[in-house]
């Protein structure tokens, strides 16, 4: 064994803030929690965190599909459509076919995670980039919810699914269906083959694919998990909104990549935690409370976020290229 | 077991559990619940137009059925003032089936003034139910011709 | 000291297309035998090695391994079979670290959950068994060496107790100096594996294997003994 001097024990404890990404996440959400508590009063109120909790709820649920995916090194842009679908097709069993709300959620995120399903045997049999599949399913599904709605507005009034937005020590009780998830996806990934099998055709699919392991199997199940995902985060926005609207997430799924790629997650795949994606949706989710608490006007808000984005995919890029 | 079939194997075994998924949620579909029988509706494009040369008023709506049964206007309520449905010189229909739009037309006896609002509520047969009895379109006034 | 024969290529062709990559190759290997493969680009070396590992399908011929005519269909056949390969880019995932790296595709699992203490302590014994050090197991393999990086890639066959080890280009991408340690690594194993190894590196083949194969366009054109060659020589039956 190598003797173990200062200097080198320095470049282990950077090597380890480099390996973990989170750590860089988790330092801006400090920066940002900060900045919060400087800028404006309101910003750490019970009330205000709660707000906070519950407008990242809809984003962090299905960034944890979507992060799955994108540590795979694919890339699904149906979230926005598939949340809307989910949000309408959850209204409509509700309020007209009188589904509790556990079997709507059930409901959807059967027809979450076949879209999904769609989506990865498309890229693994039909060896069409994820980009285009995922493209094409995001017109595709969102006018399945235009059809299915009529392109009408759907108001829910059942209590047991409007309930879900009150709350559970000052938090509404959608975040902790996500917390649950995030969970239990959490362990999956860290623990589990298939989380390691994620991660490695992220790093290196031919590698994977020479070492006899399958990779279309896996990439099929993770293209499934994220539709079950952005089905659930779809149901909900049902109970944010009160309605099923067929124009709900529209635009969601930039939402959703900007939160894993702030969270620690690199586009290119490898790399990434589920955790980091909390970490992201909460750093976007935070930045757009704060702008709000301090009056910063809509389109500033735009630019701010679009900003934020393109710094934590620099910082990526920068940390690669040093460790080479 | 090779590669391939490895594969086919996750992915059946996905597409499996989804089925199984589908079955349970159509199962209880059929066998757990009912749809629900509810009124519901939405006012839109509402205004009572007042022809400047001759005082004439009409009140022009479109009522959009967001519920899970037909129904029937049977009257207007304008404030306080009912119209019971059909007038005469009235155009569009009364009758809206579930997920349709209807445009009405309605010619009014009552003089309004121009640039103020008046409240519109309609009665249908069947009724809203009790917790939403109160559907109502502010309708502003205004001048015509 | 080379023993029975333990694979035995008959009539090997492989075509991509129009290109014919490999034209009835008759090729055989020895227990305890370092066999290099040599040949211009193109010659169908790389070609050979990933058809014997499963990577590729033959389009006709035989394979005979231990006495038995196989048919790997893919990677993990080949893998069963105990024919490992080690590739020329290492073949691994960079952000996994030392553990899931050798133990990719052949994980130790309860219930799908893996028994990480269990595969690190494999490796620590396999690492002492065989006197290489590689510290912080846990470390992401993107932060080591290139020669660390290729010894993971050996070990990752070697965990699994392989009869034949296939490696395409083993140093081309290292230093002289690690491209020695791995080289030494090699020739201490053949006294339990039999290795079959392609190279541009002329003077290691001369100083590492018992027997040279030449290709040029698919086919065999030439066998030797290292003692019976040299470089030169060997450019010349490589090129005519």
């Amino acid at each position: 064994m190598m003797p173990v001097n200062g200097r080198k024990l320095l470049a282990i404890i950077k090597e380890k803030y480099q390996e973990m990404d989170e750590l860089k996440s988790l330092s801006a959400l400090v920066v940002i929690f900060a900045m919060g508590a400087a800028f404006s009063p309101e910003f750490f109120t019970t009330q205000n965190l709660g707000l906070l909790t519950g407008q990242m709820a809809v984003v962090a649920m299905a960034s944890i599909g979507e992060g799955l995916v994108i540590i795979m090194g694919s890339i699904d842009l149906s979230v926005g459509s598939v949340m809307g679908l989910s949000n309408v097709l959850g209204a409509i069993i509700i309020s007209r076919y009188n589904f509790s709300a556990p079997m709507a959620m059930l409901a959807v995120a059967t027809v979450g995670g076949f879209v999904g399903l769609l989506n990865g045997i498309a890229v693994t049999k039909g060896k069409i980039p994820s980009f285009i599949v995922t493209l094409g399913t995001l017109t595709g599904i969102r006018g399945a919810a235009y059809l299915l709605s009529g392109g009408l507005n759907i108001p829910i009034y059942e209590k047991e699914f409007l309930a879900l937005n009150e709350l559970v020590v000052g938090i509404p009780k959608i975040f902790w269906i996500y917390a649950g998830f995030l969970i239990a996806l959490s362990l999956i990934f860290k623990f589990t083959k298939l989380g390691l099998y994620i991660r490695a055709i992220g790093g290196n699919e031919i590698a994977v694919r020479n070492l006899g392991v399958d990779n279309e199997g896996v990439k099929t199940l993770a293209f499934t998990l994220s539709g079950i995902c952005s089905a659930i985060a779809g149901f909900m926005l049902g109970v944010r909104l009160g309605a099923g609207y067929p124009h709900s997430g529209l635009g969601y799924e930039l939402d959703v990549i900007a939160a894993v790629v702030v969270g620690g997650t690199s586009l290119v795949g490898g790399t990434g935690s589920l955790a980091g994606t909390l970490i992201g949706a909460v750093i976007m989710a935070s930045i757009l409370n704060l702008m709000v608490l301090m009056g910063i006007s809509a389109f500033t808000q735009y630019v701010v976020r679009g900003v934020v984005l393109m710094l934590a995919a620099l910082a990526m890029r920068r940390m690669v290229v040093s460790i080479k | 077991m090779g590669r391939g079939k490895i594969g086919i194997g996750i992915t059946t075994a996905t597409l499996i559990a989804l089925c199984l998924c589908s079955v349970i949620v159509y199962a209880y579909s059929l066998f757990v619940v009912k749809p629900v029988s509810r009124v519901d509706y939405t006012i839109m494009q509402n205004t009572i137009f007042v022809k400047s040369n001759t005082g004439e008023s009409y009140i022009t709506f479109t009522v959009q059925n967001t519920g899970t049964v037909d129904f029937v206007i049977e009257a207007i309520i304008l404030d306080k003032d009912v119209i019971p449905l059909p007038s005469e010189g009235m155009s569009g229909s009364t009758e809206v089936k579930v997920g349709q739009l209807s445009a009405l037309r309605i010619p009014l006896q009552k003089k309004y003034e121009v640039g103020t609002v008046v409240n519109l509520f309609l009665k249908t047969n069947p009724p809203l139910p009790e917790a939403q009895k109160f559907v109502v379109a502010s309708t502003p006034v205004e001048a015509i011709g | 000291m080379m023993g029975d024969e333990i694979l035995r290529l008959e009539k090997i062709s492989k075509s991509f297309g129009a290109i014919r990559a490999l034209s009835n190759v008759d090729f055989a290997l020895y227990k305890g035998e370092i066999s290099a493969l040599v040949g211009d680009n193109a010659a169908g070396k790389s070609t050979l090695l990933k058809v014997v590992a499963g990577i590729y399908r033959k389009d006709e011929g035989k394979m005979v391994l231990e006495g038995e005519e196989v048919e790997f269909k893919s990677p993990m056949d080949a893998r069963r079979s105990k024919v490992e390969m080690v590739f020329q880019d290492f073949m691994l995932c960079p952000d996994l670290d030392v553990t899931s790296n050798i133990f990719l595709g052949k994980e130790s699992t309860t219930f799908q959950v893996l028994n990480r203490k269990e595969m690190e302590k494999m490796v620590k014994s396999r690492l002492e068994e065989v006197k290489f050090d590689i510290p912080f197991l846990r470390r992401k393999v993107k932060f080591l060496s290139g020669g660390q990086q290729q010894m993971v890639s050996i070990l990752r066959t070697l965990l699994f107790e392989p009869k034949i080890l296939l490696l395409d280009e083993p140093t081309a991408s290292l230093s002289a100096s690690a491209s020695m340690q791995v080289m030494e690594f090699l020739r201490k194993l053949k006294e339990r594996i039999s290795l079959i190894y392609v190279t541009h590196d002329l003077p290691s083949v001369i100083k590492y294997s018992d027997r040279i194969t030449v290709l040029r366009a698919g086919k065999i054109v030439a066998e030797r003994k290292p003692s019976e060659i040299d470089p030169i020589e060997l450019v010349k039956l490589m090129r005519l």
